[in-house]
């Protein structure tokens, strides 16, 4: 019967075996320390900064259509409220380019796991930014119109259709408030559909990460 | 292991850090094969994993503190490698079928030929069903880590650790006892 208490003399064992079984080439070496090797971490990145640059186009085409358009108008107000969207989808980008940045795999495993953790949930922070804009969906109508008609369907409006958008919108708000209550991963109480729904969002890696973080949580 | 701690970490040049990380990597395989084979089960994972390893290894280098033991430092890369990689296909990281003998020698094209103890077998396969967490206190304890280093490289209490490890064997020899009755 095996005795847990010599385990570590066990495991001792296979050191030298091991040793000599595995050979480091050092082809492999080389490509390492070249700089065609790229870590998990760097495509994270790559991809962090291609969403960046996308959101600061955004912003900065939403700004010039503002500055050419300066008016009280309503497609004017739609842009300006689609860009404050935009730049905190830039802010968080950035954000998880600098959290990238920092990560030291050398310091201790909790730390260093709350902030992968960080980042493999971006997708999730990202979506709800998104799923909060629905109510506003009026700013993309408004603002869509302009762009690719170069209509203000605004003044067309009648009274009755205002009220009813408006409706709508406070509906869609107080909908998407209970989805975003649901949408988080820490919430051991969540429903199965809310964690399938996370799950296609950030993928099942990051359920994985959240619950490493649980058992570290479960510690204290 | 004293020599090779005086001078790592301290850089000239380029052939330095190159010769430094090649005899870092060299008397470390064993260890960092250890963690692969605890966390992934699939082949192409564990190549991964192994590479992944490796370049953290070589971007650390530079930053390496000397009051931890380089096999310490090792181990905390490794684990935090292996803990937040991301895992390709989980179809194949199945925890009830024992690992045969090609999963824990193949590891990949560098690897030789070997034939483990049943035992270590069994331990890899044990091991290989615990948590994230517990894996790591585990293998850290079972290179007779001190509590207190086992601690640091988390960022847990030490009471902690004792309690986890004193759980974590408990689970094992069970699950020992039952192969053994099967």
């Amino acid at each position: 019967m095996m005795n847990i208490d010599n385990m570590q003399t066990i495991w001792a064992n296979q050191n030298k075996p091991l040793q000599q079984a595995v050979n480091i080439d050092s082809e492999s070496l080389n490509f390492i320390q070249s700089s065609d090797a790229k870590s998990i971490m760097q495509n994270v990145m790559l991809a962090r900064i291609i969403e960046a640059a996308t959101f600061f186009i955004i912003v900065c085409s939403l700004w010039l259509y503002i500055v050419e358009n300066l008016a009280l108008s309503a497609p004017v107000i739609s842009a300006a409220i689609l860009n404050l969207f935009a730049i905190v989808g830039l802010a968080a980008n950035i954000g998880q380019i600098a959290l990238i940045a920092q990560i030291d795999y050398a310091m201790p495993i909790k730390k260093v796991q709350q902030q992968v953790y960080k980042i493999r949930s971006h997708n999730i922070a990202t979506a709800k930014l998104i799923i909060l804009s629905i109510p506003l969906y009026m700013a993309y109508v408004f603002f869509g119109f302009e762009l690719f008609f170069g209509v203000d369907i605004y003044p067309m409006m009648e009274q009755s259709m205002l009220i009813t958008f408006a409706v709508v919108a406070v509906v869609m708000y107080l909908a998407v408030y209970w989805l975003i209550k649901q949408m988080s991963l820490e919430d051991k109480q969540q429903p199965s559909w809310a964690k399938t729904f996370c799950c296609f969002i950030a993928g099942t890696e990051c359920l994985r990460m959240n619950d490493v973080l649980n058992s570290f949580a479960n510690e204290q | 292991m004293k020599q090779f701690k005086l001078w790592f970490g301290k850089t000239e040049s380029k052939s330095d850090r190159q010769s430094q990380y090649a005899q870092l990597i060299e008397q470390n395989k064993g260890k960092i094969y250890k963690v692969v084979y605890a966390y992934c089960k699939n082949v192409e994972d564990r190549n991964d994993l192994v590479q992944e390893i490796k370049i953290q290894l070589w971007r650390c280098l530079d930053q390496y503190d000397s009051q931890y033991k380089v096999t310490t430092w090792v181990y905390r890369i490794a684990l935090n490698v292996a803990i937040s990689f991301y895992r390709k296909d989980q179809k194949h990281q199945t925890t009830e079928s024992l690992p045969n003998e090609d999963a824990l020698i193949a590891g990949g094209h560098e690897d030789g030929a070997l034939v483990l103890d049943e035992n270590v077998r069994l331990l890899y396969q044990f091991i290989g069903e615990l948590k994230e967490l517990d894996k790591a206190i585990m293998l850290l304890y079972l290179e007779e880590e001190s509590h207190q280093s086992i601690a640091d490289s988390l960022g847990i209490s030490q009471s902690n650790v004792a309690t986890k490890i004193g759980r974590i064997k408990a689970k094992l020899q069970l699950r020992f006892n039952t192969q053994e009755q099967e």
